[in-house]
């Protein structure tokens, strides 16, 4: 797996709680795209502070909140309340457009639409 | 009579101009452009002038009522239209696959062997090497254990095609540095037991197997008949970071010509001149300039330029209640271009660059009806309504108030469907012609050679710069100077490429073409449609058909509005040492309003504009003179 933990160039994605089916289509989104990233649990309890503290971790400046159904994206330079996405509930497929998008966003290439 | 105003009506705007008497002089007081309503020079054309009126009395705080006088033009009978004929294409004959070019194809390399299904039992592969084919059903975990347990058993697996995206996923768990291709859609479509050859080029560099016809011939233990058949195929895949290529037993890749018909040119003898349209631009023009000046035009039956001539006959017909058989196309524009073309037979959606010519014509007739509208005019608004000049003759006037012109000039009238010229010399005699081709013709070329199929995203891209976005808070232009914004970009633009709208906005391209490419595309359409025709249209013009003899040549026309026309047709004529810059009517109107400003002026000998003395037949109405526009 080149989940990238070495890495110091890499998106942090920040576990709010299990990992889960979730997280795992986050990682694999990240991964086709070809980005290093690192995983790591933590006690918030909102996952937009988390993602965002997340980010600010980040030599990419990109993280990733993950709760039981909530997901979000964020980058260090936007507002802390201003995430690029926070989706609730996701299906399979949206969670894995939301770690492609992280990786896109560091990759400054276009993002994948989110339906909402 | 103290408030006149002149009409200009044009194939997409109205312009108005409305002049004012104090102490005596005549001085503009109010301009105006509304969207011309029905087709040119007919009746319906009178709700859009009505309109245009409107806002410009409007700026003055007077009521339609108090206008003594309307001027109309005796519109040139001009109507463009434009066509593509494509003339050459790429065939696929059985199922040999020509490329695919994913965004993120999985590990990396070259590899050949036999395609088998990842279904199959590992024992009965008989091949030496195999190309593994993974369907949407079978996960990339799963695919990945059964590649390396194959690898186990001693099966010498080379690469792998899989329909889903997870390319690198499959390659981050297998064992083995292979190539492999994803998001092929049509997997169905690839036939099994056929010697395949997959290249997955390393990270910033292009394949280079694939993409050299003996690459090609070494995978696949080609004769030297077979490898000339494949360069079709090498040459598809130049550029391309992965590639899939099959052979099958009667595969193959043809490039041919396809028959587009041709264009008859006829002169003014009578005479005619057959010319094939896969020929290329350069034959159709080199013909229209032998018979020039060209009295008609006809295309074969069944061909796209014999559709467009046909439309256009039909369109000025119901315009002039004339007969479309009497009608004539009088000029044609060809531009040779490159259009995307999905290939038939292929599996991935590939597209190939095919040949292709684009066509502009113009019809012209004898008259526009403007006396019908004039009467519409004059009982809808009770007001007089007078026709007072000729089109180019008014504009050539209106351009006059341009500040630092002077006669002998020449006038660059550059619209939407036609490119017209006119001259004016020292006699203050006016001379004019039309050419088929212009902003409309541009739209075409940069819809078709995108890809787009789509008029109107072509017309943005033809009308407003580009931009990346780079960052959440950052879009570099196309000069590449970097504006930075205060808030972050939605996420639907970031890392597009954009269009800079005139306000500033950004808008998408929903394409995946690069900032560079749309440019290229996009100046390469204007200058071979605008430069081509500034020069035809002044040669035209100018009494010694030589160009350097011209000292002032103005720009006018909806696309002398364009953001980088008039500079690109300036650098071409400077080294004539000619005065080109985009015309500024009134010295505040810009390259609008010279018609409508021209018609004032004429009624009124010049008012504050004109330090001349506008000779008889361009002051009096058209009732009373004959229109001296040449044919």
């Amino acid at each position: 797996m080149s989940s990238g933990e070495e890495s110091p160039v890499a998106i942090i994605v920040s576990l709010l709680a299990e990992e889960s089916l979730l997280s795992e289509q986050i990682g694999y989104g990240i991964e086709e795209e070809g980005v290093p990233f690192r995983t790591h649990a933590s006690h918030e309890d909102d996952p937009t502070v988390a993602a965002h503290e997340a980010a600010c971790d980040s030599a990419l400046r990109i993280g990733v909140g993950i709760m039981e159904e909530k997901i979000v994206l964020h980058h260090q330079r936007l507002p802390r309340n201003e995430p690029l996405f926070a989706v609730v509930d996701p299906s399979k497929s949206v969670a894995r457009a939301i770690g492609t998008n992280a990786a896109r966003l560091a990759k400054r290439t276009p993002l994948k639409p989110i339906e909402t | 009579m103290n408030l006149i105003a002149g009409i200009d009506i044009g194939n997409s705007s109205t312009e108005v101009a409305i002049f004012r008497r104090t102490d005596g002089t005549w001085s503009a007081v109010s301009s105006s452009l509304y969207r011309t309503t029905g087709l040119k020079g007919t009746t319906e054309n009178v709700p859009g002038i009505r309109n245009a009126l409107e806002r410009a009395v409007e700026k003055i705080d007077a009521p339609i009522s108090e206008l003594d006088l309307l001027l109309l033009n005796e519109a040139a009978p001009v109507i463009g239209d434009v066509a593509m004929e494509t003339i050459t294409e790429t065939v696929v004959t059985e199922s040999t696959m020509i490329g695919h070019d994913p965004s993120t194809p999985g590990g990396g390399g070259f590899g050949r062997g036999v395609v088998v299904d990842i279904d199959t039992d590992p024992a009965e592969i008989e091949a030496k090497s195999v190309v593994v084919l993974i369907p949407s059903s079978v996960d990339f975990a799963s695919a990945a254990s059964i590649i390396n347990e194959w690898h186990t058993q001693g099966v010498d697996v080379q690469a792998a095609i899989m329909q889903k995206d997870d390319g690198v996923l499959v390659a981050n768990r297998v064992e083995i540095e292979i190539p492999i291709v994803d998001e092929v859609r049509e997997i169905d479509e690839i036939p099994m037991d056929q010697p395949a050859a997959v290249e997955v080029a390393s990270s910033g560099r292009t394949i280079d197997q694939l993409s050299n016809p003996y690459g090609i011939a070494t995978a696949f233990d080609l004769s030297s008949s077979e490898t000339q058949k494949i360069i079709p195929v090498a040459r598809a895949l130049v550029g391309n970071k992965s590639a899939v290529v099959i052979k099958t037993p009667e595969g193959n890749v043809e490039e041919r010509a396809i028959p587009a018909g041709s264009v008859r040119i006829i002169d003014g003898n009578g005479n005619s001149l057959a010319v094939d349209t896969d020929e290329g631009a350069e034959a159709i023009m080199d013909a229209v300039e032998t018979a020039w000046p060209i009295t008609d035009v006809e295309g074969e039956r069944g061909t796209n330029i014999g559709g467009m001539l046909n439309r256009a006959r039909a369109e000025m017909a119901e315009i002039t209640g004339q007969d479309a058989e009497s009608i004539r196309i009088r000029d044609l524009l060809a531009v040779n271009t490159l259009v995307p073309t999905e290939v038939a037979g292929a599996v991935a959606g590939e597209h190939r660059m095919e040949h292709a010519v684009g066509l502009a014509s113009m019809v012209k007739t004898s008259e526009l009806p403007m006396a019908q509208i004039a009467e519409k005019l004059e009982s809808t608004l009770d007001t007089e309504v007078r026709i007072q000049g000729v089109e180019a003759s008014m504009a050539v006037l209106g351009s006059l108030t341009t500040p630092g012109t002077d006669v002998p000039m020449a006038l660059l009238d550059m619209g939407g469907g036609s490119t017209d010229a006119a001259f004016i010399n020292e006699g203050r005699t006016v001379d004019s012609t039309h050419l088929a081709g212009a902003g409309d013709m541009v739209t075409m070329l940069i819809d078709s050679e995108l890809g787009l199929d789509d008029r109107s995203l072509a017309e943005r891209l033809k009308q407003q710069p580009l931009a990346k976005v780079q960052t959440l808070y950052s879009a570099r232009h196309e000069d590449g100077t970097v504006h930075f914004f205060d808030e972050a970009v939605s996420a639907d633009l970031y890392g597009r490429v954009v269009s800079l709208a005139d306000d500033g906005s950004m808008e998408a391209v929903p394409t995946d073409h690069t900032v560079e490419e749309i440019r290229s595309v996009r100046r390469d359409a204007k200058e071979s449609v605008f430069l081509t025709n500034a020069r035809r249209a002044l040669e035209t013009v100018t009494p010694s058909e030589n160009i350097r003899h011209l000292p002032f040549v103005v720009m006018v026309g909806r696309s002398a509005l364009d953001f980088e026309i008039p500079e690109m047709i300036s650098d071409a004529l400077a080294e004539y040492g000619i005065v080109c810059g985009r015309g500024n009517v009134r010295g505040t109107e810009g390259p609008r309003n010279a018609v409508a400003t021209g018609l004032v002026l004429s009624a009124v000998g010049g008012g504050e504009y004109l330090d001349f003395a506008i000779p008889e037949e361009m002051a009096a109405p058209i009732e009373t003179t004959v229109g001296d526009v040449h044919e």
